[in-house]
């Protein structure tokens, strides 16, 4: 993804989120990353990039 | 528990039997030894005895009841388990009575967001899966155990000891008459998860216990559903819970919902707080007819096991050896199971067509299937009544996403039911080099296709059978077959053989559980009877000829 489309994305995001409030974006959050999941035929990929996602944020 | 002003065994539709304790000449023999003790005569006690008679071997039967278990608990009967009542003889009876169904419907806040299908075709004899109450299981059972010549029941006595020595076992016994001992070879502990004789002989299950708490209750209500199994996750009714819901014979339906954590399990078990739950999921399913209570409990999802089924000449056998969630039915399925497979087992030994090893083989076989039973479970118990943050958080997501996706909604699939393998046994050959392209492996157990006007397990003998794929083959094993064992000869050209994907040497052994025990592409007839002799762990020597 080019610089421009993620950041078109980053905001799309931003926003809902926004438009949702905190106290529903936990769901809407867990509901993307399937419905974006379930689009990747890489299943390593995405193990992976649940463990990148979570990195420092252990600490 | 039962409505107020309703005895313990009063129910809307069953007539529970009374049966008492040994009785005049009855009482003569009764400190005789026993060849084989069973111990509980609830499905599992039941059907362990019927499998040994099947065997030709006698046995002695010891409830503390004086009927049968109060109350429906286990509905769901699988197909494997239809194939044990069928060998034991009693499978017409379930089958007139009982439901079958292959279809399951989930709902999410009142929309459906997944229906789905467990394999089943024309090829199949039997369902997947069949709803009845738990009292007919019982019920038919002990019709076929107590016209039995050889099983002896003694109703109204209670285990109260146990005393193992180097060749039995010494059993004290408590009738309302007198307290007196007993001896017995051989010991079936099939005497329920509070089982005495584990607790006698210093045995714990070990496991986890889940969250989940659901009250079951069975109502009575003329609703025109048909048998198929609803999931309601976030129903208006029960905000966070879970609720299922099956048909049974005699307009009886099973409803189950779970209890959330400030529910007070004491609390929710008031026949008020019952019917007004009861009454909330009825408005859900825009049921407005009349209904009656007949029966509720609460019952939790538990993964508990032993560690070995076995200690010396005891044997564990159902709930005793085992407590598993109620989402995979297979409590009790399992346990149909464990009677079926150390009735032939010890069966062939006592008669001396088997070696002793055999019964080694009973434990792991056994263990590994409930091990796999809570692999499963523990799944759908986490999905069904997730409870940590993250598991609902991820289960919510995929419920609300399954309204519109597909995808998501299969992951609310149970998936119930497909049997465990024993792969890894003793009491199978695995397969060699020569690999077959497909087909199932020894310690899978035999698929089921339509051959000639019936099925393929219809063709099965008793004992051992081998099937085999020419005449040749068939004719020289008629010759030199040892007794007990049968021979198939299908066509090569047969669909049958396709789904076994043989050739014209090839050979399958199955066992008298129905399970393949071993299988070879290319073999000869002699070569066969010297794998056999393996699999009973038996010398050719002292094996006798028919
Ligand atoms: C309330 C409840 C609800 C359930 N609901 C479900 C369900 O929805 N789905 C499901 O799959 N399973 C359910 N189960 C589990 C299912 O009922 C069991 O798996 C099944 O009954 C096991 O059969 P069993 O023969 O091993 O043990 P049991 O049915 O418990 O039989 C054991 C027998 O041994 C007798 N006994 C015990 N100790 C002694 C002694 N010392 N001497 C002589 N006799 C003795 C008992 O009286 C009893 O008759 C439920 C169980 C309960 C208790």
């Amino acid at each position: 993804m080019t610089e421009n489309k993620i950041e078109i994305v980053y905001e799309a995001i931003a926003d809902k989120i926004d438009n949702l409030g905190e106290e529903k974006a936990k769901l809407f959050l867990a509901k993307l990353s399937l419905l974006l999941a379930n689009k990747i035929e890489d299943t390593s990929f995405v193990l992976n990039a649940i463990d990148d996602a979570a990195l420092s944020l252990n600490q | 528990m039962r409505p107020a002003g309703r005895a313990q065994n009063e129910s809307l539709y069953f007539n529970y039997p009374f049966f008492s304790a040994p009785q005049g000449k009855k009482r003569d023999h009764l400190t005789s030894n026993a060849q084989v003790v069973i111990v509980g005569a609830g499905p599992i006690g039941m059907t362990a005895a019927l499998a040994l008679a099947r065997e030709g071997v006698k046995s002695v039967l010891f409830d503390n009841k004086s009927t049968f278990n109060d109350g429906s608990r286990a509905i769901c009967v699988a197909r494997s388990s239809f194939y044990i009542f069928e060998s034991l003889g009693v499978s017409s009876a379930f089958l007139e009575k009982s439901l079958g169904w292959t279809t399951g419907h989930s709902f999410y806040r009142g929309q459906k967001i997944l229906e789905f299908q467990m394999p089943d075709s024309s090829e199949e004899k039997f369902r997947p899966m069949y709803n009845i109450q738990q009292q007919y299981i019982e019920k038919f059972l002990w019709d076929a155990v107590s016209v039995n010549p050889l099983i002896e029941t003694r109703w109204q006595s209670e285990i109260i000891g146990i005393k193992k020595k180097k060749n039995e076992c010494t059993l004290r016994i408590k009738d309302p008459e007198e307290i007196y001992e007993t001896s017995s070879n051989w010991v079936l502990a099939c005497d329920g998860a509070h089982s005495s004789i584990r607790k006698f002989l210093g045995h714990r299950l070990k496991g986890e216990n889940y969250e989940g708490r659901y009250v079951i209750v069975d109502i009575k209500m003329e609703h025109d559903y048909p048998t198929i199994r609803r999931a309601l996750f976030d129903p208006d009714c029960r905000r966070g819970g879970t609720v299922l819901i099956h048909k049974q014979p005699d307009n009886i339906w099973r409803i189950d919902y779970q209890l959330n954590d400030n529910e007070k399990t004491q609390q929710a078990l008031d026949e008020n707080n019952v019917r007004d739950s009861v009454s909330a999921v009825l408005k859900d399913l825009n049921y407005n007819g009349s209904w009656e209570l007949e029966w509720w409990s609460v019952y939790s999802a538990n993964t508990l096991a032993l560690d070995d089924y076995r200690d010396g000449r005891v044997f564990f056998v159902g709930d005793s050896a085992h407590i598993v969630p109620i989402f995979g039915v297979r409590g009790l399925n399992n346990g149909f199971s464990d009677a079926a497979n150390i009735g032939w087992k010890l069966g062939w030994v006592l008669n001396n067509k088997a070696g002793k090893e055999l019964l080694n083989s009973y434990s792991p076989e056994r263990r590994g299937a409930t091990i796999d039973v809570f692999y499963n479970s523990s799944k759908s118990s986490k999905f069904m009544t997730p409870s940590t943050y993250g598991w609902k958080l991820m289960r919510d997501a995929a419920l609300s996403l399954a309204l519109k996706h597909k995808f998501a909604g299969e992951l609310a699939n149970p998936r119930q039911f497909t049997p465990y393998k024993y792969s890894e046994s003793t009491a199978i050959i695995k397969d060699t080099n020569e690999n077959f392209l497909g087909g199932p492996k020894p310690g899978e157990l035999l698929p089921e296709i339509t051959i000639d006007a019936g099925y393929l397990t219809d063709l099965l003998g008793e004992g051992f059978t081998i099937l085999c794929f020419n005449k040749d083959t068939s004719k020289k094993l008629d010759e030199i077959i040892p007794d007990g064992i049968s021979v198939v000869l299908i066509d090569l050209l047969s669909r049958a053989s396709k789904l076994l994907s043989v050739e014209n040497k090839s050979a399958y052994i199955v066992r008298p559980d129905g399970y393949i025990a071993a299988r070879w592409k290319n073999i000869t007839p002699e070569k066969i009877i010297q794998e056999l002799y393996k699999l009973t762990f038996k010398t050719e020597m002292s094996h006798d000829r028919k």
